[in-house]
């Protein structure tokens, strides 16, 4: 590993900035009930998704246009007044994924338009310009959705060896736990420290690319010292 | 000869870790010869199985944690040999090693390894099998018949007397059958005799303060006969509830855990008395046989509370002691 | 100790130790004398023996011959002469020996009986004072000999209860108190008697890597090495502890420390390091332990993760350093080492 290759990670890490590196449900710790209550199933994670790109996005992006000229306690009104507006709308995109989805998951979808995620992108976009607000929207969109997406899968299928209603795994033994509440909270907790020992170990080859290098340059310049 | 690491007092008392250790494993022991006298050597294969996956378990975390293994503590195998025994003898060994699972690699190590946990993990991993598997874990069989290693069709399966009293109903067992354990029960939980005699040992090695068990006991009996059924003396009703399940099991070994109980004495009194109301509110009122794990799990939880009510009691109670002791120590400076 | 009071705070006040003080403790103190003991010149005193002796006198006898009181380590002379501002109503004589393998205040007791008594009641009739007694350590098992209960017609008095007993005995008994240690009565007697300047000292060497333990009378200044050579090791010892096992002191080269006058112990010990990997089990015993009332277990957490605000809150300043929270625990922590070092660096910054 050379430094020119954790250069271009580094580069690759600061473009996908909500998705691998602060991502907000297993570094930030936003939305957590969110991702982990609705998501013992695919079907309801990709609805609870929808609905939240098509909640949380624009809102992001409306918070960013409008800036500072709100003062602070109505900001905090404003913005889930605008996420409940679209709600509605959200609700007939989400009819065609499933047609119960909506009366099953309940006051899910009520907390997308009240949800910590929200609160703390509304005030992150405030500096920033339109269109960089859309970007950093999409990414936390993107890096809490694939969390949660890889938590439905694992708890679908150790739960009932299904995916999608689509028998998987036949003989192997069930563990119903991991589609209640308790199953997903801790899964959630042991996928965030995975996460932090890859995080570990990444950082430990860049320290280790780098005093290579390091190394290298020295022994360079002796060699030019001793050619002199 | 001489080295920096030792510090004074330089004499120490003879018990250790490894006596206490190996007290409650000794403890613990007989229970396997009386389940084998009654259901044979699968038994074994269930303890077996699980002492040996809580101990790899325990020590691949603590490779982890500390980089370092102590191979001698052996805290991981009692936390086996406990979850062992408070399985039905029939369970499949997959249960019995995702509770072991679940009980080192959830309850105990994230928390800092042994001496370190917050909750009991023995209990920790009970109540998820009970949870996840809630029909397995209350199947249980005749006693004195032999079980097949590989479980199949000849095995029937039972309930036990604790679904009797769940359901409101009366276990018609006598005396002798409760204290033996001669009916349709966990593996090794539910031979009161000889439980009461390795309580004696333990109490006697002074691994374990008689008066946590007995403060856990006496609420339990008082609430059961206070609420005999008709057509039961009290006394009849409170050897059913203390002798018929794991009742007597989990306030010898569960309730004394020394890493999860409080410090000092009114404290652990308390923590006592409070654990048998609530085991005896939660075989009235939840659907679940298993209550005195989930009791447990609760109290641990407020165990530390426990502790900082007496911390705050002991001054208001104790004005005179206090200040001798504080002005021996204003003496000696 | 009342039930309530059992229940209120846990605490025991102490632990019963094991004293393991035979067979040192009948064996009569053999001589180790060195050329300084050997050569020693009487010296006279001029003071008729036949007559009562008073405080003048006794002050005088004692600052010639140099005697040093073990049981407090002061000159026996200056605590002599410190007594007539206050009235001495009580004269004891300390041959507590609370520490296990140490009994070198009690064995002069046993084999020189008539000499110590005959001191102390020079010094009570001296001081006019209204009682005198001698106190021994009660809690003692397993012993060869048996202490009586008088002595010439002064009382032995058993003192009860858990190490660490030496220092709350003393507390009890008020500041009109007389206390001067056997081994001092004696040297006293000696130099009233004989003329003879105290050169010795009376030192226990025990330990579990002593072949033959025993009380020695050694001249004060022989190397520790030596005495350890003349007592045998059956084993290579760990470590070597002077003042007694529980709160001793580590020496760290034999060779070079030499005996003082108030040194009571010499201990040599092998333990196996292996044990002491294991990390705090939240047993409690250590809370149990504590004399004084404290939680151990929460100050040695305090001071290894630096919350000293919080430690001082919970008593870290009344801490007497007894160790008797690490001897109790079964995780074989430093606790007690932890605690007092903390508790020294705060007194120091405070002094500063």
């Amino acid at each position: 590993m050379n430094l020119t290759f954790v250069r271009k990670y580094n580069r690759f890490l600061r473009k996908t900035d909500g998705i691998f590196t602060h991502n907000p449900l297993l570094v930030l710790g936003l939305a957590l009930p969110l991702a982990v209550i609705p998501s013992y199933g695919m079907t309801a994670m990709v609805a609870v998704s929808a609905a939240m790109l098509i909640c949380f996005v624009p809102t992001v992006f409306i918070a960013s246009i409008i800036g500072k000229r709100v003062s602070s306690p109505w900001r905090v009104i404003l913005y889930p007044l605008i996420s409940c507006l679209l709600l509605i709308l959200s609700r007939s995109v989400v009819q065609r994924i499933s047609v119960l989805i909506f009366d099953t998951l309940g006051v899910y979808f009520s907390l997308i338009c009240v949800n910590s995620l929200l609160m703390y992108s509304v005030e992150q976009v405030l500096p920033k310009k339109p269109l960089d607000a859309l970007a950093f929207a999409l990414r936390q969109w993107v890096g809490a959705s694939l969390v949660a997406f890889l938590c439905a899968v694992i708890r679908e299928l150790l739960a009932t060896g299904s995916l999608w209603g689509i028998t998987v795994l036949k003989d192997v033994p069930r563990l119903p736990v991991a589609q209640m509440a308790l199953g997903g909270f801790i899964l959630l907790g042991f996928l965030a420290a995975f996460c932090r020992l890859v995080h570990r170990i990444v950082l430990t080859l860049t320290l280790r690319a780098g005093a290579a290098q390091n190394e290298n340059d020295l022994a360079d310049k002796e060699r030019s010292e001793t050619q002199k | 000869m001489n080295s920096t690491i030792h510090h004074a007092p330089y004499i120490r008392h003879t018990e250790s870790s490894r006596t206490i250790m190996s007290d409650a494993a000794i403890a613990l022991v007989p229970l396997y010869f009386m389940s084998y006298f009654y259901y044979g050597s699968r038994v074994l294969l269930v303890g077996g199985v699980s002492i040996l996956t809580c101990l790899i378990c325990d020590w691949i975390c603590g490779y982890l944690l500390q980089r370092k293994l102590n191979l001698r503590d052996l805290s991981a195998a009692v936390t086996g040999i406990i979850i062992s025994m408070m399985v039905p003898p029939a369970v499949p060994l997959y249960v019995v090693v995702a509770a072991d699972l679940f009980a080192i690699l959830v309850c105990k190590a994230p928390f800092g390894g042994t001496g370190k946990n917050l909750f009991n993990p023995a209990a920790g991993g009970l109540a998820f099998a009970t949870i996840c598997w809630s029909n397995q874990m209350f199947l249980y069989t005749q006693p004195l018949q032999r079980l097949p290693m590989q479980l199949d069709e000849t095995v029937t399966y039972l309930q036990g007397p604790t679904a009797t009293l769940k359901l409101g109903g009366i276990p018609r067992l006598g005396l002798t059958e409760l204290l033996l354990g001669n009916f349709p029960g966990p593996l090794g939980s539910t031979f009161t005799l000889i439980i009461l005699a390795c309580l004696i040992y333990l109490i006697a090695r002074r691994a374990i303060k008689w008066y946590l068990p007995v403060s856990f006991l006496i609420p339990v009996a008082m609430i059961a006969a206070y609420n005999h059924p008709f057509g039961v003396s009290p006394l009849e009703s409170v050897a059913n509830e203390l002798f018929a399940g794991s009742l007597l099991f989990v306030a010898v070994y569960m309730l004394t855990d020394p890493a999860t109980t409080p410090k000092y004495n009114i404290s652990r009194i308390l923590y006592g008395i409070c654990a048998g109301i609530l085991t005896m509110v939660f075989r009235y009122i939840s659907p679940l046989e298993m209550s005195a794990v989930f009791a447990i799990l609760l109290m641990n939880a407020l165990a530390p509370a426990f502790d900082c009510f007496c911390e705050w009691l002991l001054p208001k109670m104790q004005p005179v002691n206090n200040e001798t002791a504080l002005d021996e120590g204003g003496n000696q400076q | 100790m009342s039930f309530f009071h059992w229940l209120a705070t846990g605490s025991s006040r102490g632990i019963y130790l094991e004293q393991k003080k035979e067979p040192a403790l009948s064996k009569p103190a053999l001589p180790f004398y060195s050329a300084a003991t050997l050569q020693s010149q009487p010296f006279q005193h001029g003071f008729d023996i036949t007559k009562p002796l008073d405080k003048k006198q006794l002050t005088e006898i004692a600052a010639m011959a140099h005697i040093i009181d073990e049981h407090d380590g002061k000159a026996l002379a200056k605590k002599l002469e410190q007594c007539p501002k206050k009235k001495i109503s009580v004269v004891c004589a300390d041959a507590i020996d609370d520490e296990p393998y140490v009994s070198s205040q009690i064995n002069p007791l046993l084999h020189h009986r008539l000499e110590i008594v005959q001191a102390l009641n020079w010094l009570a009739d001296a001081f006019e004072a209204d009682s005198r007694f001698i106190a021994v350590y009660k809690n003692m098992s397993a012993l060869d000999t048996k202490i009586p209960s008088r002595i010439e017609s002064v009382e032995v008095r058993r003192m009860q209860g858990r190490y660490p007993m030496e220092i709350r005995a003393f507390h009890d008994l008020g500041s009109d108190t007389l206390i001067v240690g056997t081994a001092a009565l004696l040297h006293l007697y000696r130099a009233v008697t004989e003329g003879r300047v105290q050169t010795t000292a009376f030192v226990t060497v025990n330990g579990n890597c002593i072949t033959n333990p025993c009380n020695l009378e050694v001249t004060i200044g022989t190397p520790v090495s030596q005495l350890l050579e003349r007592c045998g090791l059956s084993l290579d010892p760990s470590f070597v502890v002077e003042g007694g096992a529980m709160h001793g002191i580590l020496i760290t080269d034999p060779e070079k420390t030499a005996v003082r006058a108030d040194t009571r112990s010499v201990m040599a010990f092998h333990v196996d390091r292996k044990e002491q990997l294991y990390n705090c089990i939240g047993c409690g015993r250590c809370i149990e332990a504590c004399p004084v009332g404290l939680n151990p277990q929460k100050l040695y957490q305090c001071v290894t993760t630096h919350h000293l605000q919080k430690a001082v809150s919970l008593g870290l300043n009344h801490c007497i350093g007894c160790s008797t929270c690490s001897y109790v625990c079964p995780s074989r922590m430093d606790l007690s080492y932890v605690i007092s070092s903390e508790k020294q660096k705060l007194s120091e910054k405070t002094e500063q």
